[in-house]
């Protein structure tokens, strides 16, 4: 136990040189840009800024690099909240009630509870990192293919607990979502399904352009045919910071939210995306009124936000422990890492402790800037509402659009967020809620890869689903959020029976 | 409208402010930024190569040489990106073999044609291939994995980063000359397939050195073989696989391509370009760091080369009977 | 019995359902099913496809008895206009740079709103555009072809 005092000791005296706090904050502010602005994401900035960092010594060039990272999902929560638009795929839970909020003229609670629980989640998620690295990514190899299969059908149940309207109709989107994901080459077989013949498909449906155009331009769409009578944001701003209130309501949802997310962000195959979906349910299921869920509950910011912040963090573990990359940011941090000189891998902790620990603990320090910084920008970001929406609405087109270009330079990509754009507004109206079918297309493709591996390394037998004791639990979880899904409406029927 | 006329005045005004340069022509090259075609994401050990190496090139040049991700499609949209665009030196291609000499036996048919598309440019490194193996597989040599697989056919897991790459295919060339047969198990990448490795839900993986190398030290993963026709430098311990299958070969290696019809100045500019960056004793040992051999040559020798892998990999192809589409 | 669509919502987004399940279908009977162990890369999207093909059907026909809103009413112009800006700056940032693309971009969709204020609109695009320039390509670095030429 001393010996973390002492290492985490040695980590702030890296971390706080005034050079490394220098390039922490130009990381973060670099991040916390890039994420508010839809489409450009951590990727594409930390690519651009890897021939730079040759020339800096590892350590500054790692804590930068790390900043824009976790920086990014501070912005990306801000364009969710104030304009729907979910810059990374994390954020498309915060939009479901964030944008409401905003939209209620409680868009600086919303930002603030944001910001501050994302700041505790990832105090605590960089504290058990500084504690439990080596064990904790142990656990990444208790999930094997008929584990994550598993995991992705709890996913699935979760998603429909996303929407508020009609059971059959968001099991309905998640299929669909299902469906979509389906389209790209197929990893077992290189098969290229789905793609009509047009090579830009052939890495699937870009998960930016649907996000924008299901939530982003639909919502504009819809906003601009209430024509004058439209009141897209009341015009009262409303208090800057959440109230004792709203802290009442939130520290519970913040402290469940940072443990899912701790725990979800170290399985590298799309756990930290699971977070927030994982923590918005929960939040949803535990209120009293969840019918408040959807409409502006400030749980429903507070819970996944700091869930979404945990697992940006712990997904580091892999990647420090390992040398195995869990996401694209994370194989960039590889590389910058032995372009530097250095083997990613477990002997960095011991070979290079002032490297390691500084990194972590630069983590905290790039998280109290963030907070530091973003809380005071909440009053301009609100400013950004009062622009009359004519003016307001081109300008976040136009940022979608160079957003979306700049992934892969493809023209195919904007008008394929057109075309979304058009199908979201349909599902508008037709009462689809778009939430629980991004979460099909995220998982689908993972779900499918996974069983078909599962069944491979089986030769076949089905029941290794159930013999392996985590993919055992974690379908006994989704029977048992399934049963208390359909528990309410069958009581409803019953007592519709009763009254007959 | 003079209101108008103002604001269009202000829109020009900008617009001197933010041109690039004029009309490009009657300068020496390069006259404006070079676009180097990068057909793989970002991140990956490729795109690591080409930033380091237009980075050289930036100052050789004395103009900013630009990395541009075009991934997908197996390299597909990258290729046909450059081969669509006009031969002046102004785009060039960082190719892999995927592109050049696997891909045409892999699609039935494919938007740019690999041979006549492109003029060579020079190579620039070779990334082997390591045959690892998890602690619990019984076999502690190359020798005792081929019979272990003999004695138990489809018994062991190979394995890959994704039907028809070229850990795949190098899978398969091994199964063909070994007369063994493993079970493929398809990742999307070799991360995921590293992580499965590691916990031991799959026997092998064919991967470069650098993300293996400290489980290797650690005694979590064995290093059996590497795939190149030599050992590896740093390794001289790991035999290579052809010291039993004489001319096994099968690596990621990476060069330079032109459009069609780029001029011979121009190509033996970017050549000479290329081998500074070779020629350099840092560069060297940073990408040795990282399981890549720096190795460079003339268009000349770069285009006999394409040549003799377009047919081995055809002959591969056909024989593992591997289509894709 | 006179049949009636109760919930017109539920009914049409049914069909939506089915279509979407037929299409995938039709098409993947182009790709192998395999079986079980060896799962071609048909049996997924097989598999999907009838459910969703059943769930839509579920919807629709539930919605002869189950009551709802009526949809509500479509305005054409937004639509239109939005999606035409964004097809429009799609096709001509390639050929003719981010400049000439951000003003039909604006033009157009501006026409989507209620208001059209061309001053507005035009001082709107030399305003962003020149923040975005200086953001992404400038900033960033994007490789983003800015002019025509």
């Amino acid at each position: 136990m001393m010996e973390i005092f002492s290492n985490l000791g040695l980590g702030f005296g890296v971390a706080l040189s005034p050079m490394n706090v220098l390039y922490c904050f130009i990381g973060v502010a670099l991040g916390t840009l890039i994420g508010v602005l839809p489409g450009i994401g951590p990727i594409a900035t930390i690519a651009m800024l890897l021939p730079i960092t040759f020339n800096l010594p590892p350590i500054a060039a790692l804590i930068m690099l790390a900043g824009i990272y976790y920086g990014a999902q501070y912005g990306g929560s801000t364009s969710a909240i104030l304009v729907n638009l979910p810059g990374e795929s994390s954020s498309v839970v915060t939009c479901l009630d964030g944008y409401q909020m905003a939209r209620q003229g409680r868009a600086g609670p919303a930002l603030g509870i944001a910001a501050l629980g994302s700041f505790f989640a990832g105090t605590v998620s960089t504290l058990l990192i500084a504690l439990f690295a080596p064990p904790l990514a142990e656990i990444a190899f208790k999930f094997g293919p008929a584990e994550y299969f598993s995991l992705m059908v709890l996913g699935l149940v979760a998603a429909v607990v996303l929407a508020q309207g009609s059971l059959l109709k968001s099991i309905c989107m998640v299929i669909l979502g299902l469906l979509w994901g389906l389209v790209g080459t197929d990893v077992s077989s290189g098969t290229q399904r789905f793609t009509f013949g047009y090579s830009e498909l052939s890495d699937g449906i870009g998960f930016v352009g649907i996000a924008m155009g299901l939530f982003g331009f639909s919502e504009i769409i819809s906003n601009l045919e209430m024509g004058q009578n439209r009141e897209v944001f009341t015009s009262k701003v409303g208090r800057l910071l959440p109230s004792l209130d709203d802290f009442k309501a939130s520290w519970k949802p913040v402290l469940r939210g940072t443990g899912l997310g701790s725990f979800l962000g170290i399985l590298p195959g799309g756990g930290a995306l699971l977070s927030s979906f994982t923590s918005y349910m929960v939040e949803k299921k535990l209120a009293k009124d969840p019918s408040r869920f959807g409409k502006g509950a400030i749980e429903g910011v507070a819970g996944p936000e700091s869930a979404n912040n945990a697992g940006a963090q712990t997904s580091f573990i892999p990647l420090l422990t390992l040398g195995i990359p869990s996401n694209p940011v994370m194989a960039l941090m590889i590389g910058a890492m032995t372009i530097q000189g250095i083997a990613p891998g477990p002997q960095v902790m011991t070979e290079r402790p002032q490297l390691f620990w500084g990194m972590i603990a630069s983590m905290w320090v790039g998280n109290l800037l963030l907070v530091v910084m973003n809380l005071p920008m909440i009053g301009l970001w609100i400013k950004l509402l009062t622009v009359p929406y004519r003016m307001l609405f081109p300008s976040i087109l136009l940022f979608c659009c160079i957003g979306v270009y700049s992934l892969s330079s493809l023209p195919f990509d904007v008008y394929m967020t057109a075309a979304f754009g058009v199908i979201g507004y349909i599902f508008i109206k037709l009462g689809c809620e778009p939430a629980p079918l991004i979460l099909g297309f995220i998982l689908g493709p993972v779900m499918e890869e996974n069983l078909r591996r599962a069944m491979l390394l089986s030769r076949g037998d089905p029941s290794t689903f159930f013999t392996r004791p985590i993919s055992l639990g974690l379908l006994i979880a989704s029977a048992i959020m399934l049963l208390l899904m359909a528990a309410p409406v069958l009581r409803k029927k019953r007592q519709e029976a009763f009254q007959e | 409208m003079t209101r108008f006329v103002r604001v269009l005045s202000i829109l020009l005004g900008a617009g001197g402010v933010f041109a690039l340069s004029g009309p490009l022509f009657a300068q020496a090259y390069p006259a404006k930024p070079v676009r180097l075609v990068v057909p793989y994401a970002a991140g990956g050990f490729s795109d690591v190569l080409a930033r380091a190496l237009a980075q050289k090139m930036t100052e050789g040049l004395g103009q900013q040489v630009v990395v541009e991700n075009r991934p997908g499609a197996s390299t597909i949209i990258g290729a046909d990106a450059v081969a669509k665009s006009p031969p002046d030196g102004y785009t060039l291609f960082f190719s892999t073999g995927t592109a050049l000499n696997i891909n045409q036996h892999l699609f039935s048919k494919l938007p740019y044609n690999p041979e006549k598309d492109f003029v060579p440019v020079g190579k620039v490194a070779v990334l082997p291939y390591v045959l690892l193996a998890h602690p619990a597989v019984p076999a502690n040599s190359f020798k005792d994995l081929i019979a272990y697989a003999k004695a138990n056919p489809g018994k062991l897991n190979f394995a890959t980063p994704g039907n028809g790459t070229a850990p795949h295919l190098a899978i398969k060339i091994l199964e063909q000359a070994a007369g063994v047969s493993f079970e493929s198990i398809h990742y999307k990448g070799n991360a995921p397939a590293t992580v499965d490795l590691l916990a031991g839900q799959v026997h092998l993986l064919f991967d470069g050195l650098v993300v293996p190398e400290p489980h290797i030290k650690s005694g979590k993963l064995k290093a059996l073989a590497v795939a190149s026709l030599k050992r590896f430098p740093s390794q001289p311990n790991i035999p290579a696989i052809a010291e039993s299958y004489p001319g096994f070969d099968a690596s990621t290696w990476y060069c330079v391509m032109a459009p069609a019809g780029t001029s011979k100045e121009i190509v033996s500019r970017i050549n000479a370009e290329i081998q500074k960056y070779l020629n350099d004793p840092g560069n060297k040992e940073r990408m040795l760091a990282q399981g890549a051999i720096l190795e460079g040559g003339t268009p000349e020798q770069l285009a006999a080369y394409l040549k003799s892998e377009t047919e081995r990999w055809g002959t591969v192809i056909k024989k593992a009977g591997i289509k894709l589409d | 019995m006179k049949i009636r669509i109760r919930h017109p919502q539920d009914f049409f987004s049914g069909l939506l359902f089915i279509a979407f399940g037929l299409i995938t279908i039709i098409v993947a009977q182009d790709y192998k099913f395999g079986t079980a162990v060896r799962m071609g890369p048909g049996y997924f999207p097989m598999v999907l496809g009838w459910i969703m093909v059943a769930l839509g059907a579920l919807t629709s026909l539930r919605s002869l008895w189950l009551d709802g809103p009526p949809i509500p009413k479509m305005a054409l112009r937004p639509i239109l206009m939005v999606t035409l800006g964004v097809l429009a700056f799609g096709a001509l940032i390639d050929p003719l740079g981010l400049v000439v693309a951000t003003l039909a971009l604006f033009v157009i969709s501006a026409l989507g709103g209620d208001e059209f204020k061309i001053k507005e609109i035009l001082l709107l695009f030399v305003l962003l555009t020149a923040v975005s320039v200086g953001l992404f390509v400038y900033g960033l670095g994007l490789t983003f072809k800015v002019w025509p030429l």
